[in-house]
């Protein structure tokens, strides 16, 4: 499936303000400027997902995942690398005790600042585009990426395609690197660029 | 959420759930529903709550921006709050200002209350996670005491592995001063004491680059200076760590030298110093310091930890230096050996091209050690090291070599044997060939001075024994000749003798009796003038040849010393004048001019031998003067000796000739035998005569110009006093 050069400017023009957001969100919490890359837009059949993101990340991986639902469905994805999330939490927590492992605690930690980074993206749907999307409560994987994008395409018959939405960004000081995938239906896709359209 | 439910409210059963605290709004935000958890964990009863808006009973939770979330919430957004982030979502309330306890550890979910698609309002669930809190949070301290411990001995085991590395201790101990960074020091100093006693700089670290470069700044401008190198000092004299664990600013800087030293120390603002000692061995090598700008920071797990490691690392200093130590002996011995090798083949090839014969051979059995090219080639190529004499050379025993060589070798004393033949079997065949040695046997001592053995040292003189040999043997052949020549000589002496007295009965005879009728014929005159002159000139002959026999008789009469002298008193002089008056009437080119003395000089001598003497000058003045000439005799008193001169001005005598004149028959070379004759006797007679007189005979010539012989003869004692 690929995209038109119209669509995907659009699309590209609509996640860059999402992640402008997300990215302000987490400057918010975090108190350091926030580096973030232009999102890059890559539609992938979903069985080859897994190889593509594991590009990325070769640590062990850990993902804020919330999944949303409406006229436009699929999964949102938080990726950091297993350190990165470590020394993510221990940012925001702003304690000096270097961590080696992530408790009880930490866990919640990321999945709060993980659920403000995807519903800063996410916002935009609502927002932006006046499609109406509702979301789970997020959760976080410690699995190793394959497992999960394989429990996500079970029952799902329609995910043959996936658009990712990579975008990196760095928090100044502290070199955390990570990764936002948005992962969509061909309906949703659809869906989502009728309504950028219609905002064009 | 499932959590629908028309009147927002939920089922008692639910209530009272005592898990978790759930709070249910309306879309604007009225408490709808507050459950017996939050009753009894918010000291608020639901009657209290309900139908209140939630931020008018919560106002702190605008100010702490929760706001946003619940309006999130309403957009069909689910927020999760972290306990770690916020701590807690509701707090107690203050009654009369008193706060029993503010919050309890709480995490919670906001999220959208949905009824038939549409958000309704919102539902936030509560979690009570104190307990969790606090388990993790003993937890965590465990792990961080764990984890230091680990840490600990992670750090050990580095340094351990640095220090047993490598056995350049100088560059691992930099690498060690860089391990206590950070966790245990901003900055670390490692002194060595060296062998003047001196603490030395080996290794500094600080965390911070520049402040490194500060602290070899600060070695370079003030060494040994006092920048917390003092601890060290202590800690090395001591023995013991030293903590400082609260330096003062002020104290600090009282002991700079300068602004300069004080501002260099006030930028590395140190505010706590350790320094460990290193020990090993019951010895102290040196001490590592480590300080921090943190006072207060090193607590007794620190200091046991850089005991620990200060420990290791002198063990480490200590071994690398055995191992120098160890390295640099064997060195030296490497080098010792070495020349010693080098000596030692220097020797061999000396012993092995020296010019005589050496051979060593050691032990009782004399097993030969060493034998040289020379020493190889006398005894013809054969099997030599290690094989005892007796058997390599089994003609040693039959020359007695064995015996020689036992006996130097049980006395120690050398022995010497001159041009000693030997029979040396050189081509290895049966033929023998004798050749002669110098030998030397000389003992060879061990280290305790005690004989190991004999050093053979032969000198080949065959050819000199045979050169020798020839040499006697021309000696000998010349003695013969000599002794033959001698005989000759006996001979013709004998022959002269015999010749001259066998001649001279006849001669004395014939000479008498024409003398005889001479007389008579001038008596009686009966022979003619023409027979007279004939027969003077037989009578003239006849007297030559009596004469020629008489000096004959001389010479063998000097020879056999059987010339005897009649010595009586003389006037020299009146013999002088009178021989003068003699010769002259019969010389006709010669003029004899005589100067006599004014007095009358007296010796003891035989007249007719002194005669003889003088006619024997005066002839041979005139026989070589052929032109003629004036001959000039004198006679004078010289140092007690009366002296006769004759000087001529005749044909000389060579200079080469004149120490042969006096040998009997020699006759000048410049005289012409055809002109001039004689035999060669007359001076040797004359000198004879006057040696026998105790006088003598010296001749002064110049070729060409003239002689002058003088003879002279010791006054007698009248003579002188007169």
């Amino acid at each position: 499936m690929e995209l038109t050069d119209q669509q995907r400017d659009a699309l590209t023009e609509v996640l860059n303000i999402a992640t402008a957001r997300t990215a302000a969100a987490l400057s918010e919490l975090s108190g350091q400027r926030v580096v973030l890359d232009v999102p890059e837009l890559v539609v992938y059949p979903i069985d080859q997902l897994a190889d593509a993101l594991s590009v990325f990340i070769q640590d062990d991986i850990v993902t804020v995942h919330q999944i949303f639902s409406g006229p436009v469905s699929g999964d949102a994805l938080l990726l950091l690398g297993y350190y990165e999330a470590i020394t993510l939490t221990d940012l925001m927590i702003n304690e000096n005790a270097h961590s080696k492992r992530l408790n009880a605690s930490a866990r919640e930690v990321l999945v709060e600042v993980g659920n403000i980074l995807l519903n800063a993206c996410m916002g935009i749907f609502g927002d932006l585009l006046q499609v109406r999307v509702s979301f789970a409560v997020p959760r976080l994987h410690l699995d190793d990426l394959t497992q999960l994008l394989r429990s996500l395409t079970i029952g799902q018959e329609e995910l043959q395609y996936a658009l990712v939405v990579l975008t990196t960004f760095r928090l100044r000081d502290s070199e955390v690197n990570g990764y936002l995938v948005i992962i969509l239906g061909v309906a949703s896709l659809d869906h989502l660029l009728q309504a950028i359209e219609q905002l064009g | 959420m499932a959590m629908v439910h028309t009147n927002m409210t939920l089922p008692e059963w639910l209530k009272d759930l005592t898990g978790q605290g759930i709070l249910i709004t309306d879309s604007a935000l009225i408490i709808r529903s507050w459950n017996h958890w939050l009753e009894l964990h918010s000291g608020r009863r639901a009657a209290d709550v309900l139908g209140h808006h939630l931020f008018d009973i919560y106002p702190e939770l605008v100010t702490r921006r929760f706001d946003q979330y619940y309006q999130q919430a309403l957009t069909g957004q689910v927020v999760m709050l972290a306990q770690r982030l916020h701590h807690y979502l509701l707090s107690m309330p203050v009654t009369n200002g008193i706060v029993t306890f503010q919050y309890m550890q709480q995490s919670a979910r906001i999220g959208p209350l949905i009824e038939g698609g549409l958000v309704v309002g919102t539902t936030t669930v509560i979690d009570d996670v104190t307990e969790r809190v606090a388990r993790e949070d003993e937890l965590s301290s465990l792990l961080a005491q764990a984890q230091a411990a680990r840490g600990q001995l992670t750090f050990m085991a580095e340094a351990s592995a640095l220090l047993s590395a490598s056995l350049d201790y100088e560059t691992t101990l930099q690498q060690v001063a860089r391990l206590m960074l950070p966790d245990l020091a901003d900055y670390c100093l490692i002194d060595l004491l060296a062998d003047d006693g001196q603490l030395q700089r080996v290794a500094m670290a600080h965390i911070d680059p520049t402040k490194e470069a500060l602290l070899y700044e600060l070695e370079r401008r003030y060494p040994r200076s006092d920048r917390g190198g003092q601890p060290a000092l202590t800690a090395i004299q001591s023995g013991l760590s030293v903590l400082h664990p609260d330096i003062s600013r002020n104290g600090l800087l009282s002991r700079a030298q300068d602004p300069e030293h004080q501002r260099m120390l006030s930028t590395l603002a140190t505010s706590a110093v350790l320094s460990v000692p290193l020990l090993t061995r019951g010895q102290i090598l040196g001490a590592i310091t480590i300080c921090a700008t943190q006072s207060e920071r090193y607590t007794d797990q620190d200091q046991v930890l850089v005991e620990e490691l200060a420990h290791r690392a002198a063990m480490a200093i200590d071994n690398a230096r055995l191992y120098r130590q160890a390295q640099a002996a064997l060195h030296a011995r490497d080098q010792a050996l070495t020349i010693v090798e080098a000596e030692r083949s220097k020797l061999q090839r000396l012993f092995t091209q020296a010019p005589a014969a050496i051979c060593i051979l050691e032990g009782p059995e004399h097993q030969f050690a060493f034998a040289n090219i020379l020493y190889r080639q006398i005894v013809g190529d054969r099997d030599l090291i290690g094989i005892p004499i007796r058997t390599a050379l089994p003609e040693a025993v039959e020359q007695g070599l064995i015996d020689i060589l036992d006996q130097v070798y049980a006395t120690g004393k050398p022995s010497i044997h001159l041009e000693l033949p030997a029979a040396i079997n050189k081509d290895g065949d049966a033929i023998a060939e004798t050749r002669f040695f110098n030998f030397i046997y000389q003992p060879t001592r061990d280290a305790n001075r005690l004989v190991d053995g004999v050093l053979i040292h032969a000198i080949d003189v065959t050819d000199q024994v045979q050169a020798q040999r020839e040499r006697s043997e021309l000696y000998n052949q010349a003695e013969v000749a000599r002794a033959a020549a001698e005989r000759a000589v006996q001979i013709r002496d004998q022959f002269f003798s015999v010749a001259a007295h066998e001649l001279k009965t006849p001669l004395t005879s014939l000479l008498g009796n024409v003398q005889l009728i001479q007389r008579r014929s001038a008596r009686e005159g009966f022979l003619n003038e023409r027979d007279q002159r004939a027969f003077g000139v037989v009578v003239a002959q006849t007297q030559r040849l009596y004469q020629m026999v008489e000096a004959l008789l001389d010479v063998t009469r000097l020879e056999s010393g059987h010339l005897s002298l009649h010595r009586e008193s003389l006037d020299l002089g009146a013999l002088v004048q009178r021989i003068v008056e003699e010769v002259q009437p019969t010389l006709s080119n010669h003029t004899l001019i005589y100067i006599p003395c004014s007095t009358a000089l007296f010796v003891d001598g035989d007249a007719l031998r002194l005669e003889q003497v003088l006619q024997n000058i005066i002839q041979n003045a005139v026989k070589y003067s052929i032109a003629g000439g004036d001959i000039t005799i004198e006679i004078f008193l010289r140092d007690q000796l009366v002296c006769v001169s004759v000087a001529d001005q005749g044909i000389g005598i060579p200079q080469q000739s004149l120490s042969q004149l006096f040998k009997r028959f020699y006759r000048a070379q410049n005289v012409d035998d055809k002109r001039i004759s004689g035999m060669g006797i007359g001076l040797y007679v004359v000198k004879e005569i006057m040696t026998l007189h105790g006088g003598s005979v010296i001749v002064e010539s110049t070729e060409g110009i003239g002689s002058v012989f003088t003879i002279c003869l010791p006054a007698r004692p009248d003579t002188v006093n007169e």
